[in-house]
């Protein structure tokens, strides 16, 4: 897979998480419960635990503006800027989803498929922005 | 036999081969510092947001907002109890068979620990369908900010506003009896609650119903042997109360709980 197709999927991996991410911020503000597959309300539960905030901000709006900038890197800066930057953002959403999925499974008591899907691919991101960097073309 | 030309050509090659061969090493080199700058820094930043998370969901050692609900909390708190009927300290359907009383102070923790992450699974599956009504007895056995809390709660539960009351002060608890339930503080709190009349919650706090209603709970709770809070008892009908005896306060196994006495 050559460097462009790399970061076209990786682009495309981050509007997706950035559309999950979008939803739940608006759920979030709106005040609504999130659409969950097979019911249940486990998604609302999640949403409306503890830790949904983090020091008042919506974790789901952590999210988006981390999926965002990692787009925004992919399109905006130069590749030798962008590698590093989006392998950064995207270890950091990988290690920071793993924690979120902690606690939804032994804190919460429930697992939201949205926050699934969201860590999902900001894992798969994380794992092409590392083959991103280490692959050199001189 | 090569000529002197070829053979300096053929040094060049070599010598560019090399080149290259030590540019790509020193980029990978590059790059391999990169990934490990990318991989520190993510691991400061998780534990940091880790610690921060951990930290502001528990139940110990949070910062009190000062009694200013966040917007977003407020919706939340109205959206957990929209359309459920609420009269004085019971949440449901009057005609609900069976009651879920439960003992709290507002101060206490691990009752605000129950409020978050218990409660909103007891609304959705037991209150909203009609299966149980839920009785909040406020004690003040803490300290003066109890009192102080439960007096304001009784008043909003004249308005038939005391769960959504209690609840986003749960969310706002700050460091037991620092004093910090001043008259600010509960007009913060009151001004989050969705229709509450806070000037008239803080005159009716000290009229003769509002204590009346922290004297009938001390009484309930002295009359039922409650030591502890949160303490809970299911009664259903006319039965006698069971009490609730729970290990953690995790909705799984206080649905389970639940279950076994509304069998």
């Amino acid at each position: 897979m050559s460097d462009r197709a790399l970061a076209r999927a990786m682009l495309v991996l981050a509007l997706a998480g950035a559309a999950i991410a979008g939803y739940l911020t608006w759920v979030h503000y709106a005040g609504i419960e999130p659409f969950c597959a097979g019911g249940g309300g486990a998604c609302e539960r999640v949403q409306t635990s503890r830790y949904a905030e983090l020091g008042g901000v919506p974790v789901a709006l952590l999210g988006l503006v981390g999926y965002l900038a990692i787009a925004g890197a992919l399109t905006l800066a130069p590749a030798s800027a962008a590698r590093p930057a989006v392998a950064f953002l995207a270890l950091a959403g990988t290690g920071f989803s793993a924690y979120l999925t902690y606690l939804e499974l032994f804190e919460i008591d429930a697992i939201c498929q949205w926050c699934v899907a969201s860590a999902i691919v900001m894992g798969l991101l994380a794992v092409l922005a590392v083959t991103r960097l280490l692959r050199v073309d001189v | 036999m090569s000529t002197k030309s070829e053979r300096r050509a053929a040094a060049r090659a070599i010598r560019e081969q090399q080149e290259r061969a030590e540019r790509r090493s020193a980029e990978r080199r590059r790059r391999l510092l990169q990934l490990g700058g990318a991989v520190a820094l993510a691991a400061v930043v998780v534990v940091v947001a880790a610690v921060v998370l951990s930290g502001g969901g528990g139940s110990e050692g949070r910062a009190s907002s000062g009694g200013a609900p966040s917007a977003a909390q407020s919706r939340e708190v109205g959206a957990l109890f929209a359309g459920i009927p609420q009269r004085g300290t019971v949440l449901g359907d009057p005609r609900a068979p069976a009651t879920l009383t439960e003992f709290a102070d507002l101060q206490c923790p691990f009752c605000a620990e129950y409020a978050r992450d218990v409660l909103p699974t007891v609304v959705r599956d037991y209150v909203r369908p009609g299966r149980l009504k839920l009785d909040l007895q406020l004690m003040s056995f803490i300290g003066p900010d109890s009192v102080r809390a439960a007096r304001m709660a009784a008043a909003a539960g004249m308005q038939n506003r005391m769960w959504p009351f209690a609840e986003l002060f749960y969310r706002d608890q700050g460091q037991e009896n620092s004093g910090y339930v001043t008259d600010g503080f509960l007009r913060g709190i009151g001004s989050a609650v969705p229709g509450l009349d806070v000037q008239r919650a803080l005159r009716q706090r000290s009229s003769p119903a509002a204590t009346r209603a922290v004297q009938a709970a001390a009484r309930a709770a002295d009359h039922a042997g409650v030591e502890s809070t949160p303490t809970f008892f299911v009664t259903r009908g006319g039965g006698p109360p069971r009490a609730l005896e729970l290990q953690t306060l995790t909705p799984g196994e206080f649905t389970a709980k639940l279950d076994a006495a509304l069998r």
